[in-house]
């Protein structure tokens, strides 16, 4: 039997007990969020922006709403020239953000890739060679020669996506461009 | 009263144990994996849904989802180059519509089945497999387009050339038959497409 000078002891007990009952409870509730969070999408807006945006282009802006994911070879150059093309249904002025209808502080880029060539493994960026042959080649062929004195086109717009970064959203739609299939990915950061 | 101060700790460490063993059996309970619903994979099915109807968009833009269907080697009475079983497994079949599917699916680490859908003599519905790699995943998505056949179409060959002289309704063998009329039959080109 302890007398009562002994009860200090009880209250440092108890300092300790409830530090590791308190330890373990903000040890639990940290924890439990960061098991799931790989689940729970943190850049919900852009999700649906992108998909908004590779919709919009693949089904109406690039072609037309009757025949959706069937590209206009005059659209789809011109659009990535920010030319203005009477029967497409875009605005040849402004910001590529300007364009398909989001916010300017948005990042985005918009890409077609496709595999054209006859021995080409994998696919590769593509570029409208308007000044050879009228034709779809890819991006590092030399038939795509970019500069200012070709009409050459390079099928993509807006910045470079970050290459390590967890916030990047991609959309992807497959579509037919002058009888190939490409596909184009809209990346929103 | 005097013993009270090792009860507090006692308790303590109990409840601590009780609460991260609750955590450690609800992890156990529900397994989390790449594979589980989400927000992202729900991000994902969209995009592969959304890729599957647009190579089939593709594929009727270029006249490509006739070939294939009709890619029939009346002889053997199975499709061209195809494996015992009557499908495709691998390879898919050489033709612009198999092509395509290479192009998009395999060359991204996602599985495909492709079934083709017709009316029977009798008035059913039968489903064929043209192209099976198992089972699909809870996760799969499906694209599917219609085509019609007339009684004049063409069987196509090994080179998915259109055989000249050939008709539907000279054929043999053909796994679908005429429902009467101008119209042959009409086929329901499906796609079912999921992460592997």
């Amino acid at each position: 039997m302890r007398g009562h000078n002994s009860r200090g002891q009880t209250t440092l007990d108890f300092a300790f007990g409830m530090s590791i009952f308190i330890a373990v409870v903000l040890f639990i509730f940290l924890f439990v969020p960061g098991i799931l969070e790989p689940f729970t999408a943190g850049v919900q807006e852009e999700t649906v922006t992108t998909n908004r945006v590779a919709d919009e282009l693949t089904h109406g802006m690039l072609g037309s709403t009757r025949t959706p994911t069937v590209l206009n070879r005059t659209c789809t150059v011109g659009f990535f020239e920010s030319a203005a093309i009477s029967g497409c249904h875009y605005h040849g002025t402004g910001t590529l953000a300007e364009r398909v209808g989001i916010d300017e502080d948005q990042h985005l880029n918009v890409t077609v890739y496709g595999n054209v060539s006859a021995s080409g493994e994998g696919r590769e960026m593509l570029c409208w060679d308007d000044d050879d042959a009228d034709t779809l080649v890819e991006r590092v062929e030399t038939a795509c020669d970019v500069g200012p004195s070709s009409q050459d086109v390079v099928l993509s717009a807006g910045g470079s996506p970050p290459t390590r970064n967890d916030d990047s959203v991609t959309a992807t739609r497959v579509a037919s461009l002058f009888r190939e299939d490409v596909t184009v990915e809209v990346v929103m950061w | 009263m005097v013993d009270r101060g090792q009860a507090h700790t006692l308790e303590a460490v109990v409840a601590g144990l009780l609460l991260l063993s609750s955590v450690i059996f609800a992890l156990q309970m529900t397994a989390v994996t790449p594979l589980s619903a989400s927000t992202s994979s729900q991000h994902i099915e969209n995009q592969q849904r959304s890729v599957a109807r647009g190579v089939l968009a593709a594929a009727a833009e270029q006249d490509a989802l006739k070939s294939t269907v009709l890619y029939w080697n009346d002889t053997a009475g199975d499709f061209h180059c195809v494996t015992s079983v009557g499908y495709y497994t691998n390879e898919p079949p050489e033709t612009a519509l198999g092509g395509m599917l290479e192009r998009t699916f395999d060359q991204r680490g996602i599985s495909y089945n492709v079934y083709l859908e017709f009316e029977t003599p009798s008035g059913d519905q039968k489903r064929k497999r043209m192209i099976y790699r198992g089972v699909p995943s809870d996760n799969a998505v499906v694209a599917a387009r219609t085509v019609t056949l007339t009684d004049y179409d063409p069987l196509y060959g090994d080179d998915a050339e259109p055989i000249p002289g050939s008709t539907l309704n000279n054929s043999t063998s053909f796994y679908m038959s005429d429902t009467g009329g101008a119209v042959y039959n009409v086929v329901r080109v499906e796609v079912v497409a999921w992460r592997i």
